[in-house]
């Protein structure tokens, strides 16, 4: 174990020459976190939580706000060309390295080469390249400020991708972050922490970094001013989420996610408070419409038509969250009245449409699990509500990976699901829409629609789309939308200036201790 | 019924009896009748408390917990019953013909019970379980083949035992057939051992369950058994212990019952002790 | 005599073989991909098969073993797909922590149970007797992380005087250390004090049965003369060679309270790979923790032969 951790912290101790360890009376933020991180390459060696804490270290030219708009984070402002073809970042001065180095138009533009090389392995580089939406023509170093994007066609989403958690924020690195051979040792990014000691199956530690140069513009998502107001954040690794709970019961947590059931115990003791946060993770029932018996159209209504999406959500949520009938996250601009309609609950026509499809009782399976994030409960309450109009609901539940990979084969009946933050609308419905046997809608007319949503930029012409495919969706039932998740993160009354936010990631810098 | 009163004069026998007939009973009135359904859900009627209605109360979903604990007992006690009797059959045909034919036969068995026996119990049967998926039928192979290296080692070790004694040579002698000596004067030999291994099996599988089910890989919710009853209530220990202490106690009894009348028939089976005593 | 010791380790070799052959198949018969988990809900096609590429996972099943069973015996266990560490400094790693509590667990569980089975043996059928074994058998029949649980909601919540989680090397900060073993020696001591008790009575039982026990008490020594110097050394030996066994098949099997105690042991390790189908993590800890068996198994054996001259000669 020691060897380990040892040899991960001079690796990362070696990279970060300007950190100092603090010796004395350090403040320690203590959180939760559900599993080892991948790795600290952004983009690369990742996973959606690896993401999470890596964004604590790194930045990119633009970031997302809370509004799930883009705006300028390592570059001073976006200057986007009338034809939509050249985008021109002016960067902020001043702006210092993990290493001291300044940040110039130089390491933006090697770190744009290194993510383009095929060698590197990040995960976004198809939507720059061409294959995924239109090409990244040139990169430039237009002065030691300002960096240049030319494209090969207008696109909506350009922005968007550079600013994506899962492409790492395209972060701009030092290249001190690799070896002479071009291996990855450690990131030296901009970001207010760097890493400090990893020790896989305990914790993840970020050291605060004493040089960070700020925004001055007010703190918004992932965008704005960022400080660091404790010495250490440790991310501690905690996947059971009894133990989880119980520490922080005992007080070994600062900040913690918590099960909705935990609320009213929790406020109830003195000391703790429960931040409940709105975010853009879609918690859906998957129908498979591959299934012989669920090919019918008439049943997938049925089962839609039999299930009170208000009850469902206030016995999972406890009451805190509310029903959306669409993929679309209510916080999202494109989040319309159309969008709010959902199929309604009608048991009686429910009854009515198997019976005119002649349903005979046959069982129906319910794929589930029990991670955290309430996918038991919703398929216990559908289940539940299923057998009320007479469909022969059974669960089946399984361990998580066996049940992905259900998903990925497309071999299942019905299965409770969540896809992660989407922050784009067209996303919303390509992530459920096309012919892969993952995806549950396909016909034609959805597929033609995700294809128009993802290159129109125009809003009022993308309005009109994602509303068509809201209809398309309602009319094709290939899911249950039944609500974007409410996180619950219970934290201690001396943790200051926590906010959760949509898109599901915790961010700790701008997050104190009191005394 | 000579055996059994010579067990019901022995302390640990009367308690163990005693014990293991009432989960029994319980079990029984699980298979054939409970007041609820055990696994319908009742969003309105959670965490309730005792009442005429509900005479134990209900759990996080509201089901009722009387239900469950009865249903729960049958499930739980069929898994341990199944798995043993799959792993003692399996057992004794390796064991008795890997000592009775030896050879190649027998250093073939050995090396693979040896092998099986080299994995910790609990985490040979939780790799199986997820190649097997969530199933009652799935906890009963993973768990049986956990413990059929035991079984097999112990058979095989009577069996060697008794191999070259007189009445066994003799009866090959007298040209019976080696399955017919095998069966008749060879297996009993195994009986006493294997009851008392088998009692030790019988609590393991409960405890193994329960650990499979904590671990997310159990009896797959929301059909109850103790072991998941207990795994689901570990959320709520702090605001309603008694969702946990209630399956948990079940356990515990059944252990306690079946280990003490373990140990009363290992007394009453061993020759050497005073049949008074 | 050394042909014999050699002979025996010639044997253990095939068993080796086939334990390497069961871990492959265990870790490779699991449904799943690691590529899909990995990448998860956000997966596309080019995406999972270079991610498949890279782990190697594009190469035929067979083809794999043999890969792995060469680079096993250079010493190369790879990397874990998890975490991208090496696998084989991880494993010794979560190894040590997992040996450090079940040692001390057992060593707790055999000072109460040594003595608490020798009396037992002594007033075998009275009432105390009955006492002690109940009490051994109770604490056996709790489910472990359940008692777990309950130490956290005692000692961590209730009291405040442990940490609930977390934990720090031994060779880090002594003091520190020892202070977040209390609670998971506790939990895994508690069964193991049952099973030992058991074992300990039992042993104790035939040696009392022995002539030389009368002799000694004949020769007017006192009864707790009696039962340290003659019984408990007679009755040791066989509690011994199990109480090897129980270490090993522990040093894999403590799973559950390494999970209920956030302990980063090699069960935990174990557990947490088949989630995320961490194939060169996996098979390397399954192979350690057996082949660690399957060693202690035969040094065990060796031990009885150089101890036993009867055994030695047959």
């Amino acid at each position: 174990m020691k060897t380990i951790a040892m040899a991960t912290g001079s690796a990362v101790a070696a990279a970060l020459l300007a950190t100092a360890v603090p010796a004395v009376a350090d403040t320690v933020l203590n959180v939760a976190f559900v599993q080892d991180i991948r790795g600290t390459q952004p983009g690369v060696d990742r996973d959606g939580q690896t993401d999470t804490v890596q964004m604590h270290v790194v930045e990119g030219l633009v970031a997302y706000a809370t509004d799930f708009s883009v705006k300028p984070m390592l570059a001073e402002s976006i200057e986007e060309s009338e034809d939509g073809l050249t985008y021109t970042f002016p960067l902020r001065h001043g702006v210092t390295f993990h290493n001291g180095a300044e940040m110039t138009a130089e390491e933006v533009k090697w770190s744009w080469d290194r993510y383009m090389d095929p060698a590197t392995n990040w995960r976004c580089r198809s939507y720059f390249s061409g294959e995924d939406g239109p090409e990244v023509t040139a990169m430039e170093v237009v002065d030691p400020y300002t960096v240049r994007f030319t494209l090969a066609s207008p696109s909506a989403t350009f922005l968007g991708n550079l600013a994506r958690f899962d492409c790492g924020s395209t972060a701009v690195l030092h290249p001190d972050s690799v070896d002479a051979e071009g291996n990855w040792v450690a990131p030296v990014g901009t970001g207010p922490f760097t890493f400090g000691d990893i020790r896989p199956g305990q914790y993840v530690e970020l050291l605060k970094f004493p040089d960070y140069v700020s925004r001055t513009d007010e703190p918004d998502g992932y965008a704005g001013a960022k400080e660091a107001l404790v010495d250490r954040v440790r991310f501690n690794i905690l996947p059971e989420a009894a133990v989880k709970k119980t520490a922080f019961l005992a007080g070994d947590l600062d900040i913690s996610t918590i099960d909705p059931s935990d609320i009213d115990e929790i406020e109830a003791a003195p000391g703790n408070v429960v931040q409940t946060v709105q975010t853009a993770v879609w918690d859906a029932i998957l129908i498979n419409t591959r299934d012989p018996l669920l090919s019918d159209k008439r049943i997938r209504k049925a089962i839609a038509l039999s299930i009170d999406p208000e009850q469902m959500v206030a016995v999972v949520t406890e009451g805190k969250g509310s029903p959306n009938p669409s993929p679309v996250p209510p916080m999202s601009a494109f989040y319309g009245e159309t969008e709010a309609k959902g199929i309604g609950y009608d048991p009686e026509q429910a009854k009515a449409l198997l019976e005119e499809a002649g349903y005979d009782g046959a069982p129906i399976t319910i794929l589930t699990n029990r991670r955290a994030g309430g996918y038991f409960e919703r398929a216990l309450v559908a289940q539940a509500m299923m057998a009320e109009v007479g469909l022969n609901a059974q669960l089946e539940t399984m361990e998580w990976g066996t049940q992905l990979d259900k998903y990925v084969t497309g071999d299942y009946q019905m299965q409770s699901f969540a896809y992660s933050t989407r922050l784009d609308p067209a996303l919303s419905f390509e992530m459920i829409t096309g012919d892969h046997p993952r995806k549950v809608f396909r016909t034609p007319e959805a597929m033609e629609l995700v294809e128009q949503a993802m290159t129109v930029s125009e809003p009022a012409k993308r309005q009109a789309i994602i509303d068509q495919l809201h209809e398309a969706f309602l009319e094709e039932v290939p899911a249950i939308s039944v609500n974007h998740r409410v996180m619950f993160y219970a934290m201690k009354d001396h943790v200051s200036g926590f906010r959760g936010w949509g898109a599901a990631k915790e961010i700790y810098w701008n997050v104190g201790l009191a005394e | 019924m000579t055996f059994l009163s010579d067990l019901s004069r022995r302390l640990n026998g009367r308690i163990g009896l005693t014990l293991c007939g009432l989960v029994l009973l319980a079990a029984l009135t699980g298979l054939l009748w409970t007041p609820y359904d055990p696994v319908k859900t009742d969003f309105m009627a959670r965490f309730a408390g005792a009442s005429a209605e509900h005479l134990l109360g209900t759990d996080m979903y509201g089901r009722d917990l009387l239900s469950r604990v009865l249903s729960g007992a049958s499930v739980s006690i069929l898994i341990c019953f199944l798995t043993v009797a799959l792993a003692v059959t399996g057992g004794v045909v390796l064991g008795a013909l890997s000592g009775f034919v030896g050879g190649w036969l027998d250093r073939l068995v050995m090396m693979f019970t040896e092998a099986l026996m080299a994995f910790p119990g609990l985490l040979l049967a939780l790799s199986l379980m997820v190649i097997l998926g969530p199933s009652e039928f799935g906890v009963i192979l993973a768990l049986a083949l956990a413990y059929l290296p035991s079984v097999t080692r112990l058979v095989r070790g009577t069996v060697l035992s008794v191999r070259e004694k007189e009445y066994v040579e003799a009866s090959v002698a007298l040209g019976n057939g080696w399955l017919y000596t095998l069966a008749r004067h060879v297996l009993p030999n195994c009986v006493a051992p294997l009851i008392v291994l088998a009692t030790t099996m019988l609590g393991w599988v409960l405890l193994a369950e329960s650990a499979l089910s904590f671990l997310g890989l159990g009896v797959p919710p929301p059909a109850p058994t103790w072991g998941n009853m207990l795994a689901e209530a570990r959320g709520d220990l702090t605001r309603e212990p008694w969702l946990g202490i209630l399956p948990g106690l079940c356990i515990s009894v059944t252990l306690v019952g079946v280990n003490l009348l373990g140990d009363a028939l290992r007394d009453a089976l061993d020759p050497r002790n005073d049949r008074a005593a | 005599m050394w042909l014999y010791v050699l002979k025996r380790i010639l044997m253990g070799l095939p068993t080796l073989f086939l334990v390497a052959v069961i871990v492959f198949a265990l870790v490779r018969l699991i449904p799943g991909d690691p590529a899909q988990l990995m990448l998860g809900d956000l997966a596309d096609e080019q995406s999972l098969a270079a991610m498949r590429a890279r782990l190697g996972l594009d190469q035929p099943i067979p083809l794999q073993f043999l890969i792995w069973l060469g680079d096993i015996l250079r010493g190369e266990f790879g990397h874990s797909i998890r975490t991208g560490e090496a696998v084989l400094p991880t494993i010794m790693g979560r190894f040590s922590v997992t040996a450090s509590v079940v040692v001390f667990a057992v060593l707790a569980a055999m000072l109460v149970a040594a003595p608490a089975g020798l009396i037992a043996a002594r007033f075998q059928n009275r009432r105390l007797d009955f006492g002690i074994i109940l009490t051994a058998i109770i604490s056996l029949s709790m489910p472990s992380f359940w008692v777990g649980l309950m130490l956290l909601l005692l000692f961590g919540v209730t009291l405040g005087w442990l940490p609930t989680i977390g934990y720090v090397g031994l060779d880090e900060d002594l003091g520190r250390g020892l202070l977040y073993l209390i609670m998971p020696v506790v939990a895994l001591a508690l069964t193991e004090i049952g099973v030992l008790t058991r074992m300990m009575r039992s042993s104790a039982l035939e040696v009392l049965r022995l002539e030389y026990v009368t002799h000694a008490r004949a020769k007017g020594l006192s009864e707790g003369a009696v039962l340290t110097r003659h019984v408990f050394r007679n009755a040791a030996g066989p509690s011994l060679t199990l109480l090897g066994l129980i270490l090993a098949s522990l040093l894999g099997g403590a799973t559950v309270t390494e999970t209920v105690f956030s302990l980063p042991g090699i069960g935990k390790l174990i557990v947490d790979s088949i989630y995320a189908r961490d194939y060169p993590v996996l098979q390397g800890a399954l192979l350690l923790v057996a082949s660690v068996y399957v060693i202690v198994n035969l040094v065990v054996d060796l031990l009885y032969t150089v101890l036993d001259p009867r055994v030695r000669l047959s």
